[in-house]
């Protein structure tokens, strides 16, 4: 008898076991967890939290929840890796996660070939959704676009013509300048553009860059650099008085992620986007808060946010469609009513874009540290086109 | 006019701030490699930690102490690293050390996560050097004339070292000939750990000096040592006034060309270095090489013999053993089958890209440190040529047609690194292929309109029969073989023979009439192709292509392949190809500190392989 026949029954009793009703329902989640740790962990955390809540309540469908989690180092090949091992060999039910829009849409190719389903929780980029949308991806995050056009709204009303712009030298950064010169040039014809600077992201040559921008004579700058990018350009532009005078709209300031580093380097009276954790004073805020800083003994920060509210919805997608089936949960995603720490939300059925909005507002110092102030909550279906028009942006045979 | 000095001014501050902290962070990578002939590939990993600790130590005492301490420690632990890891290592091939160090890279890198956590940790402000002056009516940072300053005095301190102290005079006597240093007495050893720590303290200062004007973060480290290899490289291998010179053009440059071009940032330093070498191949300071002459023992190659018949019929077993997969990985528990056949297939196109590591480090003897360039044109190629020969060819003919592309342009980079090749050897010779490579990565990120950036090219994967993923395995399987077995013939053919002779002794062959630089051009044709068959193979695998693909991570990876294997043994680079992706995926699986188990094994592999050839030598 050759080895292989000897297998195969244990193949069938291996195969019938794994379809057991109480088995859990996996999620595979890659995001790039040591590369952008200041984002990424909170959202790990915010990801343990709903996990603890669901399982709590017995779960979805009888069963359990669990994670499967990997790191892809902010490198999409790796991602992409990482999504097929997770569903070839972790067998998993569905996809989520991903930070940058390299890694998003590297697993969204990935999803769509093999036809399941991937929830894409922060990348921003607009093309996830819109010019290289896929019936099997949905995103949380308000888009790069949603943002840019709620910071333009307010840099309109700024008196400024000549404007400068800062970004990383990679698809966020140079989709986010873009998205905030046409909104404001929109709005406001006469605004010039007189200067740009594209640092390498990770290794923003401060003295350079500050002196790139200063040479440009702006009245107003854009700046959509994050993390430590953030902190030399600010640190420099600080002892160089480069904001002086000048205003400054800058995209993601406002997360705690990148604000509470900064300290007492915290520029006054920048508008940004961002989270003011510690004054929002909803109800499902105050629930989320409570519940985060008892497991963690931490503030949250946007990161948990967003991991919290993608385990959320994909609990309740799974609960109106009653299947882990990808079909049946495409179908359930569409339209599906959510509520998020921010407040009910939900995915529209023209583009897989979900409504999830921002907070815009100004940075100020208070105590040594950055803080939000003059915010309001931007419902992210305010600053979207309308679903027909969303919908038309999707490539041809996604549009059903 | 004010404006246009104030603007120059500011550029030539800038400039010179660049400068100052590549000076720093290289100073010490050009005296370790000056007197121990050691590529200290965790040299960025120094700097990383100086930064690291400096930031601990500065949270109970002032910044000067901080840094002091963080130097001393520092230097001790490069003492340490010498006597332990390096010691070993100087007579074996230059290949072992790089890799060593590069372990070393991976773990250091771990130790830093679990010490101080993932997160960028902001330094906080130099008290007394926060504020800044005023120069023609506008701000500057006190602190970076501070930098420009001990940039400046660590120069002048080197200088004064190498030149008036005995110190110094014993490390310029060991990097013009160390043999004789020993033989007049000199204890050699203690010499080089003295050099060694020196090194390492002078990387720590780089990177504690930064802290007060950045962040010390855990990617500092492949940063900061690309940046000191390319002031290495352009300023002449081992020299530190080169080295200096070096740093002040590409800040100047690099400080001029933002104000300019913005969107160069990535590029600029790589077209400096190509246009250095270009007019000067040894470096703004370095001086020709010397003459060829005979490889110490240890790189000495064993004889090429003919594979045993019980071998033969062993590697048919095998093969027919993997064509078989795709029916047997259906009948483990588990469903192995998509899984199984994705690593089968990875494992193949790299032990492809191993073999072109195998012809141009084994066979050819020619060090290289950026074999991802031809990965990665040859990834780029079938990603750019596939979709438009869908076009006109059937999906079949197509993908193969695309493979021949991509490997063809994979030669054609590898023709282009061989003319520069042509005159130089062994580390130097690591060091550009490097630097080239990472100019072409740099490269794909750049040409957006080409490349698509970041965001790489996205639909590639098979269409029609090779869908199938068994189907796919199966041609990957035969064009492997196929190109397996040419090569074999290839090195026993006289191309292959001349090739073997230049490698063993240069100037013999040269002077039995044998062209080396057309040997030189002609393995690294090879190469090139074999690198770019293996990278298209790897984005028909994936579906997608990515910068990633030419990055330094791919061109180390291929090296510990080749390192596992065996780099003489054809065979070996298909097995340490297999071995290495089967862990690396596995580990990734198991454990987040898997970087760091993959240098303690790099280091316990390398450990073996000496221990292995001593008592083969004697």
């Amino acid at each position: 008898m050759r080895p292989a026949r000897l297998l195969l029954p244990l193949a069938f009793a291996l195969g019938s076991l794994s379809a057991h009703a109480a088995d859990p329902i996996k999620i595979g989640e890659i995001n790039s967890y040591t590369a952008l740790a200041a984002f990424t962990q909170p959202y790990k955390k915010g990801i343990e939290l709903a996990l603890e809540e669901i399982n709590r309540a017995g779960g979805v469908l009888g069963r359990p929840l669990t994670v499967v989690f990997r790191d892809d180092g902010f490198k999409p090949a790796d991602a992409a890796r990482h999504a097929e091992e997770l569903v070839t060999a972790e067998k998993v039910d569905l996809l989520a996660g991903t930070f940058s829009s390299g890694t998003g849409l590297a697993v969204a190719d990935y999803a769509t070939r093999q036809k399941i389903l991937f929830v894409a929780s922060e990348p921003l980029s607009d093309a996830l959704v819109w010019d290289k949308g896929s019936r099997y991806v949905f995103r949380l995050r308000a888009s790069t676009a949603m943002q840019a056009e709620m910071l333009a709204a307010e840099a309109a009303k700024l008196p400024a013509t000549r404007w400068a712009t800062v970004a990383p030298n990679y698809e966020y950064g140079t989709a986010f300048v873009a998205a905030f010169k046409q909104a404001l040039s929109t709005k406001r014809p006469d605004v010039q553009w007189v200067g740009e600077q594209w640092p390498a992201q990770g290794k923003l040559d401060a003295g350079a860059t500050v002196e790139g921008v200063e040479a440009a004579k702006p009245q107003a700058i854009f700046n959509a650099t994050f993390g430590p990018d953030l902190a030399r350009f600010v640190k420099e532009g600080n002892s160089r008085d480069l904001f002086k005078g000048r205003a400054v709209v800058s995209a993601l300031t406002g997360e705690p992620e990148y604000l509470d580093p900064l300290k007492d380097e915290t520029p006054e009276g920048w508008i940004v986007t961002g989270y003011p954790w510690s004054q929002i004073d909803t109800e499902a805020h105050r629930a989320f808060r409570t519940a985060y800083e008892a497991k963690f003994n931490e503030s949250p920060r946007l990161g948990s946010v967003v991991g919290y509210t993608t385990i959320q919805t994909i609990a309740a997608a799974l609960k109106k469609a009653g299947s882990t089936e990808t079909e049946k949960l495409i179908a359930a995603y569409r339209g599906l009513d959510f509520n998020s720490p921010f407040g009910p939300a939900k995915f529209r059925a023209g583009d897989h874009q979900s409504t999830m909005g921002a907070f815009v507002g100004k940075t100020a110092l208070k105590d040594g540290r950055g803080i939000m102030t003059d915010w309001r909550y931007i419902d992210g279906a305010s600053v979207l086109p309308s679903e027909e028009e969303g919908r038309r942006r999707r490539p041809a045979e996604v549009q059903n | 006019m004010i404006e246009t000095l104030q603007t120059l001014l500011f550029i030539l501050l800038n400039g010179l701030v660049s400068g100052g902290v590549l000076f720093l962070i290289a100073a010490g990578l050009t005296l370790i490699f000056g007197v121990c002939r050691v590529v200290n590939f965790a040299h960025g990993s120094l700097a990383m930690l100086g930064a690291f600790t400096t930031y601990a130590l500065v949270q109970v005492v002032p910044y000067p102490v901080a840094i002091l301490g963080a130097v001393a420690l520092v230097a001790l632990l490069g003492a340490g690293v010498e006597r332990v890891i390096i010691r070993p290592l100087y007579a074996a091939p230059d290949l072992l050390q790089l890799l060593a160090t590069f372990g070393l890279v991976l773990i250091l890198q771990d130790v830093a996560l679990a010490v101080w956590g993932p997160e960028d940790l902001i330094g906080p402000r130099w008290p007394g050097l926060s504020g800044s002056v005023t120069l023609l009516g506008r701000r500057y940072p006190l602190y970076n004339l501070f930098l420009i300053g001990m940039a400046a005095l660590v120069a002048l301190g080197l200088h004064g070292l190498m030149t008036r102290s005995r110190f110094g005079i014993l490390i310029r006597a060991a990097t013009l000939d160390a043999p004789m240093l020993g033989a007049l007495g000199v204890r050699e050893d203690l010499l080089r750990t003295g050099v060694f720590a020196l090194g390492a303290g002078l990387a720590a200062l780089g990177g504690a000096l930064l802290l007060p004007r950045d962040t010390a973060t855990l990617t500092m480290d492949l940063t900061l040592v690309v940046d000191a290899f390319v002031v290495v490289v352009v300023g002449g291998l081992g020299s530190i006034g080169g080295a200096f010179r070096a740093a002040l053009l590409i800040g100047l440059v690099q400080s001029a060309a933002l104000v300019i071009w913005p969107k160069s940032s990535l590029v600029l330093p790589f077209l400096i270095m190509a246009l250095t070498l270009w007019l000067r191949p040894q470096g703004l300071g370095g001086k020709p090489p010397p003459p060829p002459g005979p490889p110490p023992l240890a790189d000495r190659a064993p004889p090429l013999r003919p594979w045993p018949q019980a071998l033969k019929t062993g590697l048919v077993a095998l093969v027919t053993l993997l064509t078989a997969a795709p029916f047997w990985l259906v009948l483990l528990p588990g469903d192995w089958r998509a899984y199984g056949l994705l690593l089968l297939t990875e494992s193949l196109s790299l032990g492809l890209f191993a073999l072109s590591l195998h012809w141009l480090i084994g066979m050819g003897g020619l060090l290289t440190f950026g074999q991802a360039a031809f990965f990665g044109l040859g990834a780029y190629g079938v990603a750019l040529s596939l979709p438009p020969l869908r076009m006109g060819l059937p999906e079949e003919a197509a993908l193969l047609a695309a493979l021949l592309a991509g490997a063809g342009i994979g030669g054609l980079g590898g023709l282009m690194v061989g003319a520069l090749a042509t005159r130089l050897s062994g580390v130097s010779l690591a060091m550009v292929s490097l630097a080239v490579a990472q100019g072409i990565w740099s490269l794909a990120i750049q040409a957006k309109g080409l490349t698509g950036g970041d965001d790489g090219i996205l639909g590639l994967s098979p269409r029609g029969f090779f869908a199938d993923r068994g189907h796919f395995y199966l041609l990957a399987l035969a064009l492997t073989l196929a190109v397996a077995l040419w090569v074999r013939r290839q090195s026993f053919a006289p191309g292959g023979a001349f090739l073997r002779a230049m490698r063993d002794h240069p100037g013999r062959a040269a002077a039995a009439g044998l062209s080396l630089t057309g040997l030189k051009l002609r393995a690294f044709l090879l190469a090139g192709a074999l690198a770019g068959l293996a990278g298209g193979l790897t984005v028909l695998t994936r579906g997608t292509a990515f910068p990633q693909l030419a990055a330094l991570g791919q061109s180390v990876d291929g090296l510990v392949m080749l390192v596992l294997g065996g780099q003489f043994s054809l065979l070996g680079a298909f097995g340490g190809a297999a071995l290495f992706h089967t862990l690396h995926s596995e580990l990734i699986r198991a454990t987040p500190y898997w970087r760091a188990i993959l240098g303690a094994a790099l280091l316990a592999l390398i450990g073996a392989r000496l221990v292995w050839a001593r008592r083969e030598a004697r």
